[in-house]
């Protein structure tokens, strides 16, 4: 084999944080490749637009309306993400089998889970981001334009959004618990 | 230094669902694979040869025992750095492309960036797939995806490789590949270890083969010794309708298959054997020492254990008739 300027004597590892990085990247790659992910985001737009239809027929408290509802579509759309990517975050590398390619490489488990964590982090920051944006256009739609209490928006967002990530620590951590313990049984 | 060493490793699983009891995948295994050397692992289905390989590649835990490779421990990165592996019919995220996976796995193993993406090129261009590089994983055909898994196995350069059952789902010419390929490796160098149930690949590739039956490690050979053992015996197939009564008479166990008579009798019953061919006017096929193939090997060793117990003592005895039962 003429290799391209490698060299195994030298044993180049790379190092812990930029491969956790790559398989977050590869994870985040994947959400985004799922179509379910965007029919989800679809939803939660849409029903930030019906918030504003609901408003219509509130008298007075048609903003009050449209932030109730828009941060009501992005918690709960959050969580429905968190919970189908993160759900098959690790289950499914080790159904499929794409898991020993991977932990046959020089990625430590606890790398992998955290990577795979990470991965599903940054998914779920794209998602809120995209869904606050909806948000946020609806306000700019019924108030033509921004107020200094929109702040606090911004604020209950983020707070949604540690929320998700919380919840998906609890999921990772859950999942990453036992890779071993899955193959009983495939004794072949 | 030996490159991998197998010191007493042994698996058992919980089988059943309200009361689990333990059920032994693999006995304690005892092996030694030479830098080097190709050695193939053989043995039927279920026998534990994923089994063996998923320990070594750190994929389950070992119930007791340990494995050195290339004189580390099986959890050493450093280790996991130069050692490819090729899993049972192997499966990957199906949302890459070809060029994506290898670059990803390219990445893990730690292949330096500059020269990455040429070396990705170079290894599809290796295993045949350079025009599908671009395609999700997921329209590819099982054959392709085999070739790919072997493409990422030795994407790094590995010292020592690990191929379970690299020759199934390929077509003839695919295996074909897959044989050059693992000469190719040995000529450069490496050590690899594979596993298969198809005897004649392991018979034309390996160095040495072990055969693990039901969990067990059952022997060890160098295919060149276990396969050049003459056992005083021909082989002789001719044109007949019938099988002459000359022949029985040699001590000959023939059998009639079509218009062709196989006979197998003692060496030196040969030029009798001939003899009567010949008064016989009959035409002659082939005359043929019989050599123990690795076939023999794997089927003596392989045979079910109840009736290795049973007559354990007339070892020699037994020994003879399973070679009869296969060269007839």
């Amino acid at each position: 084999m003429n290799s391209v300027g490698m060299n195994s004597g030298s044993m180049n590892l790379g190092s812990m944080n930029s491969r956790i990085g790559y398989i977050a990247f590869n994870t985040f790659r994947e959400a985004v490749r799922d179509r379910v992910l965007y029919n989800l985001i679809a939803f939660a737009l849409l029903l930030s637009g019906a918030a504003i239809l609901v408003g219509e027929i509130s008298i007075d408290i048609e903003r009050l309306v449209v932030v109730n509802l828009g941060l009501t579509a992005v918690s709960l759309f959050g969580v429905v993400i968190a919970i189908f990517i993160g759900i098959g975050l690790v289950s499914k590398e080790i159904d499929k089998r794409t898991l020993y390619t991977v932990l046959s490489r020089p990625v430590r488990r606890w790398e992998f889970v955290v990577g795979k964590f990470f991965g599903l982090t940054g998914t779920l920051v794209v998602n809120t981001f995209l869904m606050a944006i909806g948000v946020f256009l609806a306000l700019l739609y019924v108030a033509h334009r921004f107020e200094k209490m929109d702040v606090w928006v911004l604020v209950a967002l983020l707070i949604v959004a540690t929320g998700l990530i919380a919840y998906d620590v609890a999921v990772a951590a859950d999942l990453g618990a036992a890779p071993d313990a899955k193959n009983s049984g495939s004794a072949a | 230094m030996a490159a991998i060493e197998i010191l007493d490793l042994e698996k058992s699983y919980l089988v059943g669902f309200w009361r689990k009891r333990p059920k032994l995948a693999l006995r304690p295994l005892r092996l030694t694979i030479e830098e080097g050397e190709v050695f193939g692992f053989l043995g039927p289905n279920g026998a534990g040869k994923t089994t063996t390989l998923k320990l070594l590649m750190g994929l389950v835990f070992p119930t007791a025992g340990t494995a050195r490779i290339l004189g580390m421990d099986i959890d050493d990165p450093r280790m996991k750095s130069q050692i490819g592996f090729l899993p049972e019919q192997p499966y990957f995220y199906d949302h890459l492309s070809a060029r994506e996976l290898l670059n990803y796995y390219g990445q893990l193993s730690g292949v330096p960036a500059k020269g990455r993406s040429a070396r990705v090129e170079q290894m599809l261009a290796r295993v045949g797939l350079s025009d599908s590089a671009g395609m999700q994983l997921r329209k590819f055909s099982k054959g392709m995806l085999q070739r790919l898994g072997l493409a990422q196995a030795i994407l790094h350069d590995p010292k020592l490789v690990f191929l379970d059952e690299p020759m199934s789902g390929l077509d003839p010419m695919g295996r074909r590949e897959v044989r050059d390929l693992i000469q190719q490796l040995r000529h450069e160098g490496k050590t690899v270890f594979f596993s298969t149930h198809i005897l004649s690949d392991a018979e034309a590739l390996c160095d040495r083969v072990g055969v693990i039956h039901q969990g067990e490690l059952r022997g060890v050979g160098a295919v060149a010794e276990l396969t050049s053992q003459t056992q005083g015996k021909v082989e002789i197939i001719f044109y007949s309708r019938t099988v002459p009564a000359g022949l029985t008479s040699l001590g000959a166990e023939a059998r009639l298959s079509g218009d062709m008579v196989n006979a197998v009798l003692p060496e030196e019953q040969q030029d009798a054997a001939l003899e009567v061919l010949r008064r016989e006017r009959l035409k002659l096929i082939s005359l043929t020492p019989v050599r123990s193939s690795l076939e023999e090997y794997y089927v003596l060793k392989t045979r079910p254990t109840e009736v290795r117990n049973e007559d354990g003592r007339n070892e020699d005895g037994r020994t003879e008739e399973s070679r009869k039962g296969v060269g007839v």
